[in-house]
C-alpha cells in the first residue's frame, strides 16, 4: 500500500512541477489537477493501470488515491501558507472599531485558523476558498485599496459614509482579507466533509439573506472574539447585489475580488492586441452583473483603476 | 515520407540558398557601385565571376527543384504556387543572358576586341534582364518570419503576396520599358545624338591633329594606324588596371582604329539600376516592417485572440478595439465576441460547472510515451 502511496506521489507531483501550473497557488493546482485527471480518464488509464503505477486497478481506486494524494500535497502547503499568513502577517486591530475594543488578537487568529482549516476540509468551502486564498496571495485587496483610496469615489464612500468604517486604509485592507477568509465559511453550516454534494452546491447559487442571518449567527458562535461586522462582511458576500441591495460595501468588494481571482493568473503572457487580464475580468463582469449578483458601480470604479493601471 | 536526415539536409540546403540570395543581392549592389566608383577591374572581375558562380548556383537550383517536383507530378504546382517562376526568371535567362555573355567577354581577353561592339548589345539586353535578380529577395521573404509581428501564417501570406505582386510589377515594368523602348519610334534621344556627333568626327580625322579630337571626344581613349599608337589618353598600366574587356569600344574607320571607352554610359546605367534596386528593396522594406505588423495588429490578431477565446474554455481576454479603427469589420465582429460571447461563455461555464485544465496530456508525454 505504502508503495502505491508513493507511486501516487511521485505521479502527482510531476504534474504539480509543470510548468504550465508555474505561479499558481496550491489550491489553483489542486483545481487544475482534478479537473484535468477527470477529463483525461481515458487516456490516462492505460498508463496508470499499468505495471509502472496501479496494475490491475480500477480508475475509480486510482483516482481516489491520486486525489487522496493530491488533498495532502495541497493541505500541506495551505497550511503552511495559512498559519505564516494569519499569525504573522495578519493585523486585528480593525476589529476595535467595530465594537470590540479589547478583543484579544491572538484569539481572533486562533479561531480564523481553526475555521479556515475546517473550510479547507469541506468540498464547495475547498473550491470557494480558492478565490479568497488567491485574492490574498495575489495581495490583491492591497492594490486595489491603495487606488480606491486615491481616488476617492464611490467605493471610498459605500465604505466610510455608507458602511462608516472610519478607520485607516491599512486596517480596512485588514478587514477585507478577514472578510475573504470567512467569505467560503458559509459552506461550513450545511458542510458534510470533503463530498461536493449538489445539494451544497444548489445553496450557492439560492443563498438568500434569511439563510445569511442564520449562517452569520452560527458563525458568531464559532467565532466568539469576532465584530459580527466583519463575519456579516464575508457571510453576505454571497448574496447578490441585485436581491439584496443592503450588502455591505466590504461584502461586495470580497465578492468581486474573490471572484477575480479564482482563476488570476498572475504574470500571465498577455497576446498582442488583447485587453489586460483585470481590465478584461472587469469588463465581462460589468456585462454578467445581474447574473453574478455584482455592484456594477464598483464594477466601474474598479474596471477604471485596471485600466488606468494597466493590470 | 521525410526522415530526420533527409530533413536535415533540406534544412541546411534552404539555408545555403538563403544565404547564397543574401550574397547575391549584396553583389548585385556592389557590381553597379563598382562601375560607379571607379572600381578597379580586378575587384569588378572578381564581382563578375561571383555573379557568374551565383546564377549557375541559382540554374541548378532551380533544375533540382523543377525536376524534383516533376517527378512528383507538381510541376505546374511548383512553377505557379510555391515561387518557382520566381526562381526560373531569376536564374536561367540570367545565366544565359547576362552573366555568360559577361563571362565570355572576360575571359576572351583585351587583345580580341572586335567582336565586343556585339557582347556589348547582348550586354544592352542584359542589363534589362539583370533586374529579375531582385526578384530573389522575394525569396527571403520567409526570413522575415521571425520579425515581431509576422507569427501569424495568414500575415506572412498575405504580405508576401502584396510584396511579390509590388515587386514583380516593378521589375517586369521595368524589364519591358528597356525592352521596348528601342524598338519604339521617337526622336534622337541624347546618347543617339552623341554617338553620330562621336561617329561625324571620327570619320573627320584625318591623322594630323590626334589631340584635339581628343579634347573634342573625352570617350577617346586610343587611336591607331597600322598598329602603330598615335594617341593615348592614358598610360598602359592605367588601362590595365581600370579597363576590363566590356568597358570599351572598338572602331575602325578607314585606316584608323578608335578605342572608346564606354564607361559614362556604363555608369548612367547603372547608377539607373542601383536607383531600381534601391527603390525595391525599400518597397520591400516598407511592406514588412510597416505594412506587415499593420495587417498583424488590424487583422490577424484580433483574429488570434478571438480564436483563442473560441478554443479555450479558460481563456478570457477581451480584444481591445482601437478607436479609429472602430468600424472596421473585423473590430465589429470583435466588439461582439467581447460583448456577447465573453460574457455568455462565463456564465455557461458557471451554469455548466465546466472544467478546465491548464495541464495537457501532450505536455506530460514523458510518462505516456512507454505506454503507447
Amino acid at each position: 500500500m505504502s508503495s502505491e502511496k508513493e507511486k501516487a506521489e511521485g505521479f502527482i507531483r510531476h504534474l504539480l512541477e509543470n510548468p504550465a501550473l508555474r505561479n499558481q497557488t496550491p489550491l489553483q493546482k489542486e483545481e487544475q489537477l482534478l479537473a484535468f485527471l477527470e477529463l483525461n480518464a481515458r487516456a490516462l488509464y492505460p498508463t496508470l493501470s499499468s505495471n509502472r503505477f496501479f496494475p490491475g486497478t480500477s480508475w475509480a481506486h486510482i483516482r481516489s488515491i491520486l486525489i487522496t494524494e493530491l488533498f495532502k500535497i495541497t493541505d500541506f502547503a495551505l497550511k503552511g501558507y495559512m498559519n505564516r499568513f494569519i499569525v504573522e502577517q495578519l493585523d486585528m486591530s480593525f476589529a476595535a472599531f467595530l465594537g470590540m475594543p479589547r478583543v484579544s488578537q491572538e484569539e481572533m487568529k486562533i479561531e480564523l485558523l481553526k475555521l479556515t482549516g475546517q473550510v479547507a476540509h469541506t468540498g464547495e468551502g475547498r473550491r470557494a476558498l480558492t478565490g479568497s486564498f488567491n485574492a490574498l496571495a495575489y495581495r490583491l485587496s492591497e492594490k486595489y485599496i491603495e487606488q480606491i483610496y486615491q481616488t476617492r469615489n464611490y467605493i471610498r464612500f459605500e465604505l466610510e459614509k455608507v458602511q462608516r468604517l472610519r478607520m485607516s486604509k491599512e486596517e480596512l485592507k485588514h478587514m477585507l482579507k478577514v472578510s475573504l477568509l470567512l467569505r467560503p465559511a458559509v459552506y461550513l453550516v450545511s458542510g458534510d466533509g470533503r463530498e461536493t454534494s449538489s445539494s451544497v452546491r444548489r445553496q450557492r447559487g439560492n443563498f438568500q439573506p434569511s439563510v445569511a442571518d442564520k449562517v452569520t449567527q452560527g458563525l458568531a458562535e464559532r467565532l466568539p472574539h469576532f465584530p459580527e461586522a466583519a463575519i456579516r462582511s464575508g457571510v453576505e458576500s454571497n448574496i447578490s447585489f441585485i436581491d439584496n441591495s443592503r450588502v455591505p460595501a466590504t461584502g461586495r468588494l470580497t465578492l468581486l475580488l474573490s471572484s477575480l481571482a479564482h482563476e488570476y493568473k498572475p504574470n500571465m503572457q498577455i497576446d498582442r492586441g488583447a485587453v489586460s487580464p483585470e481590465k478584461s475580468w472587469f469588463s465581462i463582469a460589468r456585462k454578467n452583473y445581474r447574473y453574478f449578483g455584482y455592484d456594477i458601480k464598483m464594477i466601474d470604479e474598479l474596471f477604471k483603476i485596471a485600466a488606468e493601471q494597466g493590470w | 515520407m521525410v526522415t530526420v536526415e533527409q530533413g536535415r539536409i533540406r534544412s541546411f540546403f534552404e539555408g545555403l540558398v538563403v544565404l547564397a540570395i543574401i550574397l547575391v543581392l549584396i553583389q548585385t549592389f556592389l557590381e553597379d557601385v563598382a562601375l560607379i566608383g571607379g572600381w578597379s577591374w580586378e575587384v569588378r572581375k572578381v564581382l563578375l565571376i561571383s555573379g557568374f558562380i551565383f546564377d549557375l548556383f541559382f540554374t541548378f537550383e532551380f533544375l533540382i527543384r523543377f525536376f524534383s517536383a516533376a517527378f512528383r507530378r507538381e510541376a505546374g504546382e511548383y512553377l505557379l504556387h510555391r515561387k518557382g517562376w520566381i526562381d526560373l526568371f531569376a536564374s536561367v535567362p540570367l545565366l544565359l543572358f547576362n552573366s555568360g555573355p559577361l563571362m565570355a567577354a572576360v575571359f576572351l581577353g583585351g587583345g580580341t576586341l572586335s567582336g565586343l561592339g556585339g557582347v556589348f548589345n547582348v550586354l544592352k539586353v542584359a542589363k534589362a534582364i539583370r533586374v529579375a535578380r531582385i526578384l530573389r529577395l522575394l525569396r527571403v521573404l520567409k526570413v522575415f518570419k521571425k520579425i515581431k509581428y509576422t507569427g501569424s501564417a495568414m500575415a506572412q501570406r498575405h504580405v508576401a503576396l502584396i510584396t511579390s505582386l509590388a515587386v514583380t510589377v516593378t521589375v517586369a515594368t521595368l524589364f519591358l520599358c528597356t525592352l521596348i523602348q528601342p524598338l519604339l519610334p521617337s526622336t534622337p534621344g541624347r546618347a543617339e545624338v552623341l554617338e553620330t556627333t562621336e561617329t561625324r568626327l571620327l570619320e573627320r580625322f584625318d591623322g594630323t591633329d590626334s589631340r584635339q579630337l581628343a579634347e573634342a571626344l573625352p570617350t577617346l581613349l586610343i587611336i591607331k594606324e597600322d598598329q602603330q599608337t598615335l594617341y593615348s589618353r592614358y598610360e598602359n598600366s592605367y588601362y590595365r588596371s581600370m579597363f576590363g574587356p566590356t568597358d570599351y569600344q572598338h572602331r575602325r574607320i578607314g585606316n584608323y582604329d578608335f578605342f572608346l571607352s564606354l564607361k559614362p554610359e556604363l555608369v548612367d546605367r547603372a547608377a539607373q539600376s542601383l536607383a531600381f534596386f534601391v527603390l525595391i528593396v525599400l518597397l520591400v522594406l516598407v511592406f514588412l516592417l510597416y505594412y506587415s505588423p499593420h495587417f498583424a495588429l488590424t487583422i490577424s490578431d484580433p483574429v488570434h485572440i478571438m480564436r483563442r477565446g473560441f478554443a479555450e474554455s479558460g481563456y478570457k481576454l477581451e480584444v481591445e478595439i482601437p478607436t479609429r479603427y472602430r468600424n472596421d469589420d473585423i473590430y465589429r465582429l470583435a466588439a461582439l465576441y467581447n460583448r456577447e460571447y465573453l460574457p455568455l461563455k462565463e456564465r455557461m461555464k458557471h451554469q455548466e460547472d465546466r472544467l478546465h485544465s491548464d495541464l495537457s496530456l501532450d505536455t506530460i508525454g514523458d510518462i505516456l510515451v512507454d505506454e503507447e
